[in-house]
């Protein structure tokens, strides 16, 4: 039923399209365009009307060969279905005979209210809501990646080869030539490392003291 | 047999470097191409003498090197490894072609690539586990005068970068392998004695994390990936072919054989952990590519995105999402060639890879339009359209993958989607639009220069239309993959049923 008020919707607005279309393109007003426009080559009008034909024969050829679906000559065949669609192209005939055609208004599309009316006008805004979901998240997020990429993974590399070759260079001219600068740093630095080292054993070490402490004085 | 492989690029590279000096560049480079093109053939010739239903290895060549260490040279190949050595020999010959003519230091250049080419196939043949780290390791060091001599815009950097990533990784590889054989107490590194030794559990989760980590560098993935972009970016057209049509391969090898091969039941435990990490790669990949402005790095971030879909087959490791990974490596190399020498060619031609600048160059009078249709062609492949072979080894990869990671195999569609988005981008704005007629003097492209482009987009189309003549060389040795690891989960399936029902 659903799908039928469907059918019989767009039915009806493709025939006001339709007329709406041959109205200002046969009986609206002239242009200095269509004043000088050429009548075509009878080489590009004689397919046209021959594919016409075909088409509006096409379906009484398929009917003819049983090329149809099984059970579309009952719909075909359906008076009352023929009758609505009937009434729905004629509906949507006579209203845009009545708008383009007799020109009963000057601008039809004054009738819509501006929203609906530029909501039809902009395809209901299609590529523009296209723009701002899809290929927007998708320059953002590649945006966003190529960032990430460059400087925090490529960047903790580069730091980490950075901070290598500055401890070199702070290495290289460290170098002062005096032998007690050397053996203090040498000191300083196996005496970090060791109790680095140590660090963990530290608290048993320290009872160990404390109980060896305090063994006399319980004695 | 197979030592021809590996052998013949290196004499090939001895006979060139200790060449006169008055040898010219013209004449350097058909001796490379000589003998890398006798190398190819000498694969086409070992492709039919391999036996399809065989599992185990094939045309095996032994000799003992030092048994103390148990080190020998020891050569095999199965399906797998037959369509690295394809690969490797295919471009190998398609990087000497595709190099300048006039190349400077072409004795230097041309023994370098060779030495590539030789260690390269060495390492997909090696039975060893020591004898495939030193062939590995031995690429290293051309490959860094390559990237460091004939390179580009800093080039010093990114030689550097790569020979730093690549050292950290083959020192992981080294202990994945050492810890590997002290743990299993044994005294010999050949694989077929390594992969019968029963491991601890815990151990083998630790050995096959680190040579994750260890090939993952090589491959690479995402967040060890960040010396691919310099890399390729610095690298002359021929060894950026070379880097990301074969070198990237090995990090997958390595995983699939040492990884999969040796430790399959740490394997089935940890790969819902690699389906992620291979999403992300590829998501990560594709959505940086985006963001690009030179053509040449939207390339490179796309091999990261690529090289995560042979990651996503390996860790679902169902037969035919291993065809799939396996077949990837080879269909993401034929088409990563095929856009590096393209986007080579543009570069030449037109001057930069910008792609603010870059416009119109489908123009047919003006402009580059066999190099134009040809870079179309290869983002279409790349894309996964129909009828070219990344089509094929996407959705083999995803039809395996569906059924056991479902959400993974989603994301990494999505990913196809973002390669689709790039890849417009890049031919929209490189190909199409308006050329500007002021500067649009480019050089006329020759033959010889169209000659590596249809060569790869020939393959590319072929194995989209025929993709059976791809996949069928891997479907024996897939299988026997897969039922080593269904054997180990049984196994453990039974054990706990034990356990629980005494």
């Amino acid at each position: 039923m659903g799908l039928g008020g469907v059918m019989i919707a767009t039915n009806g607005l493709a025939a006001f399209a339709l007329v709406r279309m041959f109205s200002l393109m046969f009986a609206g007003d002239r242009t200095p365009m269509t004043s000088r426009a050429p009548e075509p080559l009878w080489l590009v009008v004689l397919p046209m009307m021959l594919l016409t034909g075909l088409t509006l024969h096409l379906p009484l050829v398929m009917q003819k060969f049983s090329l149809l679906p099984q059970g579309a000559g009952e719909i075909i065949l359906n008076p009352s279905l023929g009758w609505l669609l009937l009434g729905s192209s004629g509906l949507g005939m006579a209203i845009a005979a009545f708008f383009y055609l007799f020109r009963a208004m000057q601008r039809p599309a004054a009738l819509v209210p501006p929203i609906f009316n530029r909501l039809l006008a902009y395809d209901f805004y299609t590529p523009k809501v296209y723009q701002f979901t899809a290929i927007g998240s998708v320059w953002l997020l590649s945006r966003l990646t190529d960032w990430l990429d460059r400087y925090v993974v490529d960047g903790l590399v580069n730091l980490v080869g950075f901070t290598s070759l500055l401890s070199g260079e702070a290495l290289k001219y460290g170098n002062s030539g005096r032998l007690q600068v050397y053996a203090l740093t040498i000191t300083f630095f196996v005496a970090a490392i060791g109790l680095y080292m140590s660090w963990s054993y530290m608290p048993g070490l320290m009872v160990m003291l404390f109980k060896q402490e305090a063994l006399p004085s319980s004695l | 047999m197979l030592s021809t492989l590996i052998w013949l690029p290196i004499i090939g590279a001895l006979i060139i470097a200790f060449a006169p000096v008055k040898l010219t560049a013209q004449r350097a480079r058909d001796l490379a191409l000589a003998a890398s093109g006798t190398t190819l053939l000498w694969t086409i010739w070992l492709l039919t003498q391999f036996d399809l239903t065989t599992v185990s290895f094939q045309m095996r060549e032994f000799l003992p090197w030092l048994p103390m260490l148990g080190l020998n040279y020891d050569l095999a190949v199965d399906g797998l490894s037959m369509m690295m050595i394809g690969l490797n020999s295919l471009l190998g010959w398609i990087a000497i072609y595709s190099s300048a003519e006039d190349t400077e230091r072409p004795r230097f250049f041309y023994a370098l690539i060779l030495l590539v080419s030789g260690g390269v196939a060495g390492a997909f043949l090696a039975q060893n586990l020591l004898l495939f780290f030193l062939l590995f390791e031995i690429e290293l060091v051309p490959l860094y005068f390559l990237i460091s001599i004939w390179g580009g815009e800093k080039r010093d950097y990114a030689a550097m970068k790569f020979l730093l990533y690549t050292a950290i990784a083959g020192a992981l590889i080294l202990t994945g392998f050492i810890g590997t054989v002290w743990l299993g107490g044994s005294l010999d590194f050949s694989y077929d004695s390594v992969s019968q030794l029963k491991l601890p559990w815990a151990g083998q989760i630790v050995l096959l994390s680190i040579l994750l980590v260890g090939f993952g560098i090589k491959i690479p993935l995402v967040p060890f990936h960040t010396w691919l972009p310099d890399t390729y970016v610095s690298a002359s057209p021929p060894v950026a072919i070379l880097l990301g049509g074969v070198l990237a391969k090995l990090g997958t090898y390595g995983i699939f054989r040492f990884g999969l091969g040796l430790f399959p039941d740490a394997w089935a435990v940890l790969s819902p952990i690699l389906a992620v990490w291979a999403a992300v790669s590829v998501l990560y990949g594709s959505v940086t590519a985006i963001a690009q402005k030179d053509i040449k790095r939207m390339v490179a971030y796309s091999s990261i995105g690529h090289m995560g879909y042979v990651m996503l087959g390996g860790a679902a490791f169902t037969k035919l999402s291993l065809i799939g990974a396996i077949s990837q490596m080879v269909s993401h190399g034929l088409i990563l060639a095929l856009l590096f020498h393209l986007v080579g060619l543009v570069e030449a031609k037109v001057g930069t890879r910008q792609l603010d600048v870059l416009n119109g160059l489908m123009n047919p009078l003006r402009g580059l339009p066999m190099v134009s249709a040809l870079l179309v062609l290869s983002g279409m492949a790349s894309a996964g359209i129909p009828g070219l072979v990344g089509f094929i080894t996407e959705f083999l990869v995803f039809q395996g993958s569906y059924s056991v990671f479902p959400v993974q195999t989603l994301l990494c569609v999505v990913g196809t989607g973002l390669t689709a988005v790039y890849f417009v981008i890049l031919i929209n704005r490189t190909c199409f639009g308006r050329l500007d007629s002021q500067t649009a003097y480019y050089g006329k492209v020759t033959f010889n220069e169209r000659v590596p482009a249809l060569v790869l987009a020939t393959l590319v189309v072929l194995f989209g239309l025929q993709p059976n003549w791809l996949v069928h060389w891997s479907a024996a040795t897939s299988g026997a993959m897969v039922t080593a690891i269904s054997m180990v989960e049984t196994a453990q399936v039974d054990s706990a049923s034990a356990s629980v029902y005494p």
